[in-house]
């Protein structure tokens, strides 16, 4: 018979990346004495399999799946119901994420605190968060806590004020509280409510370690991506009231009306709970929703930013002032304690005077504005035409569009770039949304000279007219300096804004090309707009609607053909963060590239040039392994690699930058990872969709399928000849064999 | 005495070899001559070994022979036993001479932005002791290990594994590989006076690690290996406050608990093969924490993939980040590049590797 004492549920859905550390995690724990049940919510990502691991290992460990989808309340309440049902004598309860990771010492600590205080319903622990990145990021801990506060109402008001739910509702609890607390209700925010409730049932206890570290995924909480996850069989009515209303009308209805509770909680305090909380909470969202308003209507008018500044300078100044003349006025007065009791209430008095004033008169003046024909009839179509009251990439698109504008207007050349980043983003976003931008605009390609570098300027040809190659203006090295120093002052390899060594490539091209005056199209309007879509703040339509798709201009194949075999197989193996340079990875590399030149003749796409921070895998050449390095030179490294993809059978490599390139030149590729944390998800989705436009099939796998990887060669047919046949044959074209 | 030679110089002289007497009888010295004698008998413990496979790597070969004057070191070197550690810091007291007045706003700067991460009070300065050295800020002696090691106590706290070991009521075991001078476990020490500290180095280097550790903390009880049979080094553990362990033979010895595995700045330097031993023996230990101050990789060595991959097969890896500069630089320096940098890492065990 099970008796431990404290029973964890933890509801989980689609979390398999990180739910190995979660459990772990809690297996580790010093205090032993636990039972953790994991409910899934019809997960579709390898859930089961995680927890089927962990739970073969340790006994205390159990799996339930949910028949059907329950959604996130459904799923929260069975975590509780089944951990309770396995645990019935269990004192404490706790919800587990499926993505958080817990201090050995959590749970001790936190048993803890409610053996030693009877009057603590809820411990939790102070929490660094994590960051997409995987790094603890530097905001400072959140505190909140109520021991100590012994009068209900009190604890309810500093609750309801100071609260942070995502903090606290994975909090060690008393069961029996949590249940009389009525688990988690249906209604939005229910995390929220459950706290307030449990407000009334004792104190909250923070302990100052730092025993929860939370990950952080940004500000993601949206009322309508609740509705969608809580109610996935259909949206009840009130799921489209406020969800302060909501909350409102079940404190009154459940203490209320139904009075279940303790008796201390009789059917009128529980109406004048519910009536307070309508109180606090309106009074709350209403000061969210003017915070939000100002900060919305701030990005969506950039030019009221500047008056706004002012205008807030101006009114602190007065505050000051008038601070200041109080100060003077209250040590005239002297400073008896009534006097200052008196002034204190005259003071509120007259705020709240204003404020009943101000609020409606301002709200009139909102919809009064709203309700003009001029409004009613072409800016709010237009705004939500443009889709910039909708999402938060609109101010950004807007301000796109006038950028490109200006730069598009009068005759003056336009210099387009300098590209300084990685070749990955050049083709997979800058080369389309330029396609896009000459099209939209109407630029003609005679006004266009685009500046990149290593012979780059062969995938803009059905764009621009002209262009520069930077290695033509300086050397590798010095390219290399000034380009770090360059990543290091903005903290980023990415341009997301012009600096000092793009002005300084731009003055160049003037000079080589006697011009005086150029507009510039710099990268960094790409890169401002199509950030919302890479960290997912934007959705896909982002990108199709400012992007061209097409494969890229066909390249002179004929003076690397001359010494390329007939048929051949395109390689180009590095190591980066996504494919680190581990032992396993380089012997997995050696056997493919072994393995491939059996099938067919492999060229490798190496430059032997230190262009930037990856490090190639060098296998050894021969045996059906040719090396290109002699025809690479800084100014042309990139034109000698799109001519050897071009006229591939297939590419294989690291994921990233070339591997791209496949499917422009509809050349059919691979590309390997190992380490999934690394790659951004929207650059693949990309990828992948690229490929299908393209109809040239770019394959990205992680190593761990690479039996998978070893099936489809065996499948494929990639030469007629055999691999000494192809060997032999290829042989003599290769002018310098290594 | 011949004639003509100033009496001041006899009175000189007199006056240095008493001086020299009762350096001689100081307690630092005669850690010293203890820990000489126990490096001798392991060096020729450890001969075998280093010529079957377990040869310091050339750069350390180098390193070792620069110091061999410490087998033979006086009283007066041992006095000043700190400035002799520049054989394996490069840092020297002209380097901290208050003449440099911006170079010591820089220091001043970054102790400020590190107190400001600390808020459980880790701070603890250079020890005045064996010729300790390093601005003086605030009263105290601040030098590049000093804050070098404030930032990763501060680190061992964000990463809530200090405050375990500082309020511990049973007794935890730390083990550092590669301890250097001792600096690191000299402050630990003093903000945890609960732990056993086990240190596994060069031999050669406990010349200077061990006679600092027990000139710091006269009353501290050491062992070194080799002192008692091999199978009892760690027998009666709780008891001992440092315990030294040859490089050579810390797999020929298990203790029974290692609560934290700490590395700085060399496992960058070893082979994959290296740290993976290391890191899999802290695992097989049961070891819960590792905490590592590595880059990925040095430029230089060839022989190593990445630190952090290494741990993350036996150790989550959780990278803390304390400051935008690696310990090495100032505040005012270029932030790292991207993967350049010397990362705080604290890894917690794993359950299945």
């Amino acid at each position: 018979m099970s008796t431990a004492r404290v029973a964890i549920g933890a509801p989980l859905y689609n979390h398999a990346d990180e739910l190995g550390e979660a459990v772990e995690s809690l297996l580790l724990q010093t205090h032993q004495d636990f039972r953790l049940v994991c409910v899934d919510d019809q997960s579709t990502d390898g859930t089961e399999e995680v927890v089927r691991e962990y739970s073969a290992l340790d006994s205390r460990i159990t799996y339930t799946k949910n028949p059907r989808r329950l959604g996130m309340i459904g799923n929260w309440r069975r975590a509780f119901e089944l951990a309770l049902e396995a645990e019935p004598d269990a004192e404490y309860f706790a919800w587990a994420s499926d993505h958080d990771v817990w201090h050995p010492r959590w749970l001790e600590t936190l048993v803890r605190v409610l053996d030693e205080r009877p009057k603590v319903v809820l411990a939790y622990p102070r929490n660094w968060r994590i960051g997409p990145d995987g790094l603890m990021t530097d905001k400072r801990p959140w505190e909140f806590d109520t021991t100590g506060v012994e009068n209900r109402r009190d604890r309810f008001r500093r609750t309801m004020r100071h609260m942070s739910a995502g903090n606290m509702i994975y909090a060690l609890g008393r069961a029996d509280a949590i249940r009389r607390a009525g688990i988690f209700r249906h209604v939005l925010v229910p995390d929220r409510l459950l706290l307030m409730e449990l407000s009334l049932e004792g104190q909250f206890h923070q302990v100052s370690e730092m025993l929860w570290f939370r990950r952080w995924y940004g500000p993601i909480f949206s009322l309508g991506r609740q509705r969608r996850a809580f109610f996935p069989d259909g949206r009840p009515l009130y799921a489209y009231l406020p969800w302060w209303i909501g909350h409102a009308a079940s404190l009154t209805w459940t203490l209320g009306v139904r009075a279940e509770r303790s008796p201390e909680i009789g059917r009128a305090t529980g109406a004048r709970l519910g009536a307070r909380y309508l109180w606090l909470a309106g009074l709350l969202h209403a000061r969210q929703q003017l915070k939000q308003a100002r900060i919305d209507s701030l990005e969506r008018a950039v030019f009221l930013k500047p008056l706004y500044i002012r205008a807030r300078g101006t009114w602190r100044g007065i505050e000051r002032r008038r601070a200041d003349m109080a100060k003077r006025w209250r040590r005239s007065l002297g400073s008896s304690e009534k006097r200052r009791k008196l002034l204190q209430r005259v003071r509120d008095g007259a705020k709240k005077r204003v404020k009943r004033i101000v609020f409606p008169v301002g709200r009139a003046m909102l919809q009064g504005i709203r309700a003009l024909p001029l409004m009613r009839s072409v800016v709010v179509p237009w705004l939500a035409r443009e889709e910039i009251d909708q999402v938060p990439s609109g101010p950004e698109v807007f301000a796109m569009r006038k950028t490109i504008k200006l730069v598009a207007q009068g005759d003056a050349p336009i210099v387009v770039g300098p590209w300084l980043s990685e070749v990955g983003f050049e083709v997979l976003y800058w080369i389309p949304f330029l396609a896009w931008a000459v099209e939209e605009f109407e630029i003609p390609p005679e006004r266009l000279i685009v500046v990149s570098r290593g012979g780059a300027h062969v995938w803009y040809r059905d764009i621009a007219s002209h262009h520069e190659d930077i290695f033509d203006m300086m050397t590798v090295k010095q390219f290399r300096k000034r380009n770090e120093a360059r990543w290091a002052d903005g903290g980023n390899q990415k341009q997301m804004a012009p600096a000092a060594f793009d002005e300084y490539i731009v003055k160049l091209v003037q000079e080589r090309r006697g011009l005086e005056d150029v507009n510039v199209l710099h990268p960094s309007v790409m890169y401002r707009l199509l950030r919302y879509y890479w960290y997912e703040k934007g959705a896909i339509s982002l990108l199709n609607k400012h992007t061209v798709y097409r494969p890229l201009p066909a390249v002179e194949t004929e003076e690397v053909a001359r010494v390329l075999p007939s048929e051949y197989v395109a390689v180009r193996f590095y190591f980066r963060p996504s494919f680190p340079d581990t032992p396993e990875n380089r012997a997995l590399v050696g056997r493919v590239i072994r393995s491939l030149s059996r099938r067919a003749p492999v060229v490798l796409l190496n430059t032997g040039l230190s262009l930037d921070d990856h490090e190639d895998f060098h296998p050894e050449t021969g045996m059906g392994i040719h090396s290109i390095e002699h025809l690479m030179t800084p100014s042309r490294n990139l034109a000698v690699q799109s001519a050897v993809i071009a006229g591939a059978r297939m590419f294989v490599g690291t994921y990233g930058g070339l591997s791209y390139l496949g499917p422009f030149y509809g050349v059919p590729a691979i590309a390997l990872f190992s380490n999934e944390a690394e790659l951004v998800a929207t650059h693949v989705d990309v990828s992948r969709r690229l490929s299908r436009r393209l109809e040239a099939p770019l394959v990205t796998l992680d190593v761990r399928e690479v039996a998978v990887l070893q099936m489809l060669f065996d499948t494929l047919d990639l030469t007629p000849a055999t691999g000494a046949e192809a060997v032999d044959s290829a042989q003599p074209k290769t002018e310098h064999p290594s | 005495m011949a004639a003509g030679v100033d009496p001041s110089i006899e009175g000189g002289d007199s006056a240095w070899l008493e001086r020299l007497d009762t350096l001689r009888e100081s307690g630092a010295y005669r850690a010293y001559l203890r820990v000489r004698r126990e490096v001798l008998s392991l060096l020729s413990l450890g001969q075998n070994r280093r010529t079957t496979g377990h040869a310091p790597s050339d750069y350390w070969s180098g390193e070792l022979s620069r110091f061999e004057y410490m087998l033979d070191a006086s009283p007066l070197v041992i006095a000043q036993l700190r400035h002799h550690t520049h054989n394996l810091t490069g840092l020297l007291p002209q380097h901290y001479r208050e003449s440099l007045e911006s170079k010591k706003t820089q220091f001043a700067e970054k102790l400020a932005a590190l107190r400001k991460l600390d808020e459980t009070g880790v701070w603890v300065p250079e020890a005045r002791q064996l010729g300790g050295f390093g601005f003086h800020i605030d009263g105290e002696l601040v030098n590049i290990d000093t804050l070098k090691f404030y930032e990763v106590l501060i680190a061992l706290e964000q990463g809530a594994i200090l405050g375990e070991m500082r309020e511990a009521t049973d007794r935890k075991l730390v083990w550092e590989i590669g301890a250097g001078w001792g600096g690191f476990p000299y402050q630990f020490k003093t903000l945890c006076p609960n732990v056993t500290y086990v240190i596994t180095d060069f031999p050669e280097l406990f010349l200077f690690s061990a006679t600092y550790l027990m000139a710091a903390f006269p009353e501290a009880r050491v062992r070194f290996y080799g002192e008692v049979p091999a199978e009892e080094t760690f027998m009666g553990w709780q008891e001992l406050d440092f315990i030294f362990i040859p490089d050579t033979f810390h797999a020929a010895v298990r203790p029974e608990r290692v609560d934290l595995t700490i590395n700085m700045v060399s496992f960058q330097e070893m082979t994959t093969q290296q740290v993976e031993t290391y890191v899999r023996r802290a695992h097989a230990l049961d070891c819960q924490y590792l905490y590592s101050l590595n880059r990925d990789r040095s430029h230089h060595n060839r022989e190593l993939s990445n630190v952090r991959s290494i741990l993350s097969q036996y150790y989550w890896p959780r990278e803390v980040p304390i400051l935008p500069v690696s310990y090495t630089k100032m505040l005012d320096a270029n932030p790292d590049m991207p993967g350049r940098g010397y990362k705080h890492v604290v890894g917690w065990r794993r359950v299945r590797t």
